[in-house]
């Protein structure tokens, strides 16, 4: 089960609203390469992995994935802090705000819901870390393209973190890929 | 910085080494190398909450001092801006 | 063969034996010894492979929570 820890994995201390920019984040946040789809993938495909290392990489990603998750959250409540409603449209994101208000709400960047569409778990292990893969290469090209539109060194700092995060992600994946090749290797799986 | 902001800084310095550490235990759990490392930053990690805890509250649930109030719930939240317990500046 | 530079669970030194990394898989690191290349010695067709991280160092925490990670080999 899951336990909070009153802090997040990387301070997270934006002093200067920007409302494009929360809206541009929200899609780490509901979107499809974002943090809410990783936590469930992960934490749905553990149930399938046959080996303890295998289950406890998927269990512990899967964890941080919804530290990551809160990262955004306050990462994108922070950004939209105190902007009157006539400042939103003037950026025209009161289409958001006309619906949710300034709230932090699971949906990418163009306000489409989340979707589990999004995500695959399935009972193959090798199909389920080749996806995991490519969601952290995803994920990682995603943070690329929001590092270069950010300027505040306030919005870079745990936007690079997390970055990194999933090429530190990537490795392991790639690790239980590599261990559950060898387990399957010794015995056909049909 | 004030002394905890500088405390929480360091607390969450180790924890997160831990989870990387942690990471790669989970792939590599007979890492002589790593298994080291993770109990030194473990140590670092639960004497650096104790200071916390006893002067500035409860970073969990389980951590009740006394049972005359709850203090779980105060603020700061994580998230609070400005003012919340993220005043940290790596 | 027996390779004599097989280390048996210890993280490798590099010197010596850097391309093995042996992993447990049993519960207090005993058990079925399975040993994985950090790349494999005949790679299959139809197959991806990520090298097997070796132990090296680590940063120092503070250094490690503003890069990432605490493995200076895997700041890219």
């Amino acid at each position: 089960m899951w336990f909070y820890e009153k802090k997040t994995q990387y301070p997270v201390n934006i002093k200067k609203p920007d409302p494009r920019m929360a809206i541009n984040i929200l899609t780490q946040y509901g979107g499809p390469n974002g943090e809410l789809a990783a936590s469930l993938r992960y934490l749905s495909q553990r149930f399938s992995m046959p080996t303890k290392e295998t289950k406890a990489i998927l269990n512990d990603i899967g964890t941080e994935e919804l530290a990551h998750l809160e990262i955004i959250g306050t990462m994108v409540h922070q950004l939209m802090d105190k902007v009157p409603p006539k400042e939103l449209e003037k950026l025209h994101v009161d289409t958001i705000y006309a619906i949710h208000g300034r709230a932090v709400y699971p949906s990418d960047s163009n306000g489409v819901p989340f979707t589990a569409a999004y995500i695959e778990s399935m009972e193959d292990p090798i199909a389920n870390l080749n996806e995991d893969l490519a969601a952290e290469q995803k994920a990682r090209a995603t943070y690329d393209y929001l590092i270069r539109m950010a300027d505040d060194p306030d919005v870079i700092d745990p936007l690079r973190f997390l970055r990194e995060r999933e090429v530190v992600h990537y490795q392991r994946f790639g690790e239980a890929l590599r261990m559950v090749q060898e387990v399957m290797g010794k015995k056909k799986y049909f | 910085m004030d002394e905890q902001t500088t405390l929480l800084e360091q607390i969450m310095a180790y924890d997160f080494a831990l989870y990387d550490l942690q990471l790669f235990l989970d792939t590599h759990p007979s890492d002589a190398n790593a298994l080291r490392d993770y109990k030194m930053a473990l140590e670092q990690s639960e004497n650096l909450k104790r200071q916390y805890q006893a002067k500035y509250g409860p970073l969990t649930p389980r951590y009740l001092p006394n049972t005359t109030c709850w203090q779980w719930i105060n603020d700061p939240w994580p998230w609070d801006p400005k003012g919340g317990m993220n005043n940290v500046v790596l | 063969m027996e390779n004599p530079n097989i280390n048996q669970g210890l993280s490798p030194n590099p010197a010596i034996s850097p391309n093995v990394v042996s992993i447990y898989a049993g519960n207090n690191c005993t058990g079925e010894v399975t040993m994985i290349p950090v790349m494999p010695v005949r790679p299959e067709l139809s197959q991806a492979y990520v090298p097997y991280q070796i132990y090296n160092r680590i940063m120092p925490a503070q250094e490690a929570l503003k890069k990432g990670t605490v493995f200076p080999e895997l700041v890219k």
